[in-house]
């Protein structure tokens, strides 16, 4: 490939070389239409190639350009190809070659090889257990007297069935791990405090192995979002190999937060390890253990699964080491902030599925005044409940919170036809800060990009979302409001008031029956509903709401005289689009709750 | 004498099972299938059920879910033991109601430590 990229071949010398190759080739040009693609492409994408020769690039592969496609094999059976693109110069022109891989051998191979390993530790377990406990059983005399050099001799053949358990466990875990199908239990880790536990559990074991400890941690707690439980694997890992190779000197952990990066250091003054050996330490099964004496080996899988632990939360592990003078194995994680859960939150969304879904940021700007005025146990709670709610919803939200930054981002599936936010999830957001009587409003505004219309990665789809910055503070006033009462000189005083508040458009109508033809014609984003109407009452208003798909979101504020009895729109209210207050509204409370339900 | 069923297909775990339960003075009885199983549970009450259960198939949830249908043998405690360990397995099973759970391969010391804690209870 490499001469692909010199101006000197010829084109025609070039094509020759590539028009039968195995792999698939496309050339696409700077305006992305398709100049040429070989026979292996043409057959791989199931298109002739005139179909596809001058049409634009997005035809066959779609706008974003993913690193794997399913491909046609020879017998019409789905294969998957590997993409990738390297710039040439094609005809004096920059152009993009595109290189279709066939994988689909390695994909099945994997796959087969997964299946493999999980089904064999499956099937080892029982004759591993008929094993142990029959030696055990001899050993501990159950079926008569035994010498002490027999015991020896069992004793030796217990420690090797433990040791073959644990490699079967281990290659289960990694094997698992590798292919994807462990759940890693992520939130806010205090780092910490989970170095400092690993560690003292060591301290004992370090010293009467008469080596010095040493720990160094930053005085303030580290946070990282990650499984607590799979890096106390890690760290024990670490620490258990440098203790197993250190015979003088000391073992050192070195953990420092620094940026958006957590970096923790393993360090001994142990055998150490070739130069030419690193690479291949993480390697399954390699063992570097020349240490004569040695009853009990290990499995050969522990820094492989540490390995792939590290990887999975986004971090990466590695070594330095000398011969004899000692080892260290450096490990970062991603810092914990509302962004690292969002990229992880987005990983784990497009791993799994290339199903559209859209991306909401939605800001508070007040939000840092409005916690130190309510203080941190209240916005914490008030998350919470958020949280909660946003659980209940019928379509699959993720949501990150803001901790220090003032943004919340969520990710919600997309429904056909939607372009905007759902206002529900605004609805919650307010809701949640307003279980708690307050004095302030929420300034809340929103950016939103599409997967994968938008872009394919967490980058592309942040600065998508700049571009449809919109500000929800002032769109709220262009919002319709029709209010409904029989007394034409209420409704105007509720017009005036919420005009005073600044709401730009609302109209009035007297009755039920008007306010019902009022809608075949315009939906309103509110209603302020009287419910003692002569002729159509309130209730049987929100009744004629809710039979329409049309109508039946549409928030209602209740304005009214009496007590009013809700119970039959039970349903309707638990979704906190009906609220009641009663008249004469209070100004300060009218203002509130429409802001509320908008 | 608390007695023990012990209900599992091979014929090796049930004989290692045995030995090493009644060396521990415990009475054993045994069950090679699914309604063996049942059948020795409500005609001889033991104390403590000990019923390997394989998590693709249902045979051994099938066993379990029948002993829980019958007012004789529903509250005999049945401790699983699994060759397909981890914790979602472990947390579904206590969530059907295993008094407790083994993973295979277990050892000796947990097996009758978890036998002394179920017939606690």
């Amino acid at each position: 490939m490499v001469l692909l990229n010199s101006q000197t071949v010829n084109p025609t010398d070039f094509l020759n070389i590539i028009e039968n190759a195995k792999t698939g080739y496309l050339i696409i040009d700077a305006n992305k239409i398709i100049q040429y693609l070989n026979k292996s492409a043409s057959k791989m994408l199931n298109q002739k190639a005139e179909t596809l020769l001058g049409k634009h690039f997005q035809t066959p592969l779609g706008n974003a350009l993913p690193s794997t496609i399913k491909i046609y094999l020879l017998n019409k059976k789905i294969g998957v190809a590997k993409l990738s693109q390297s710039s040439i110069v094609w005809q004096n022109r920059e152009a993009v070659l595109l290189t279709i891989d066939d994988i689909s051998k390695q994909v099945a191979n994997n796959k087969f090889r997964d299946e493999l390993i999980g089904n064999v530790s499956h099937e080892l377990r029982t004759p591993l257990t008929i094993i142990r406990e029959s030696i055990s059983q001899v050993q501990d005399g159950i079926l008569g007297a035994i010498n002490s050099e027999q015991k020896k001799f069992l004793e030796m053949g217990l420690r090797h069935v433990d040791r073959l358990r644990n490699i079967v466990n281990e290659l289960l875990d990694l094997s698992k791990l590798e292919a994807g199908k462990i759940e890693l239990h992520k939130t806010k880790t205090n780092m910490s405090k989970i170095v400092q536990s690993a560690w003292d559990a060591f301290i004992p074991l370090i010293e009467k192995q008469g080596l010095e400890s040493r720990l160094f941690i930053p005085e303030k707690p580290v946070f990282v979002y990650a499984d607590s439980e799979r890096v106390v694997q890690v760290l024990n890992n670490l620490i258990g190999n440098a203790l197993k190779f250190t015979n003088k000197g000391h073992i050192s952990i070195r953990m420092a937060g620094a940026g958006e990066t957590l970096s923790c250091t393993v360090e001994d003054t142990g055998c150490g390890i070739a130069r030419e050996d690193i690479p291949k330490i993480f390697n399954k099964f390699q063992q570097f253990d020349t240490r004569a004496d040695q009853t009990i080996k290990g499995t050969g899988l522990g820094l492989a699964i540490a390995k792939e632990i590290i990887e999975q939360h986004l971090g990466n592990l590695r070594a330095d080491s000398e011969i004899n003078k000692g080892t260290q194995f450096t490990f970062n994680l991603p810092l914990y902030t509302p962004f690292t859960v969002l990229h992880d939150r987005f990983q784990h969304r497009t791993k799994k599925s290339s199903k559209p879904f859209i991306m909401y940021s939605v800001n508070c700007d007040n939000f840092k005044k409005i916690k130190s005025l309510v203080g941190d146990s209240f916005i914490e709670s008030s998350l919470n409940h958020l949280k909660y709610s946003l659980s209940a919803l019928p379509y699959t939200i993720e949501s990150v919170m803001p901790e220090d930054s003032d943004t919340f981002y969520f990710l919600e599936d997309r429904h056909p036809g939607d372009v905007i936010p759902n206002p529900q999830l605004f609805r919650l957001i307010k809701q949640a800060f307003f279980k708690i009587d307050m004095d302030f409003e929420l300034d809340l505004s929103y950016r939103t990009a599409l997967f994968p219309q938008n872009g394919t990665t967490l980058k592309e789809l942040l600065d998508a979302s700049r571009d449809t910055l919109k500000s929800e503070v002032l769109e709220r006033f262009e919002k319709q409001i029709l209010c409904v009462d029989d007394m034409p000189e209420l409704t105007e005083e509720l017009k005036t008031l919420l005009e005073d508040f600044g709401y730009r458009n609302i109209d009035t109508v007297n009755s039920g029956e008007a306010a019902l033809k009022y809608m075949n014609e315009t939906l309103p984003d509110l209603i302020t509903l009287d419910m003692m109407m002569p002729g159509m009452s309130g209730y049987e208003v929100i009744g004629r709401l809710k039979e329409s798909h049309r109508t039946k979101d549409i928030p209602v504020l209740i304005v009214s005289g009496y007590d009013v009895e809700t119970g039959q729109f039970n349903e309707y209210i638990k979704e906190k689009a009906i609220i009641t207050i009663s008249k004469p509204a209070k100004p300060n409370l009218l203002r509130k709750m429409v802001y509320y339900l908008l | 004498m608390p007695k023990i069923l012990i209900a599992d297909d091979d014929p090796d775990i049930r004989m290692l099972l045995t030995s090493r339960l009644q060396a521990n003075h415990y009475e054993v009885i045994q069950a090679s299938d699914c309604n063996q199983a049942i059948k020795k549970a409500y005609a001889e009450q033991p104390d403590v059920i000990l019923m390997d259960i394989r998590m693709p198939s249902v045979g051994g949830i099938r066993a379990f879910d029948s002993l829980k249908m019958y007012a004789r043998t529903e509250n005999i405690p049945v401790i699983f033991i699994t060759a397909y360990p981890g914790k979602e397995v472990e947390e579904k099973s206590m969530e059907m109601g295993a008094a407790a759970f083994l993973a295979k391969p277990f050892e000796t010391e947990e097996l009758l430590k978890t036998i002394q804690k179920v017939l606690q209870k």
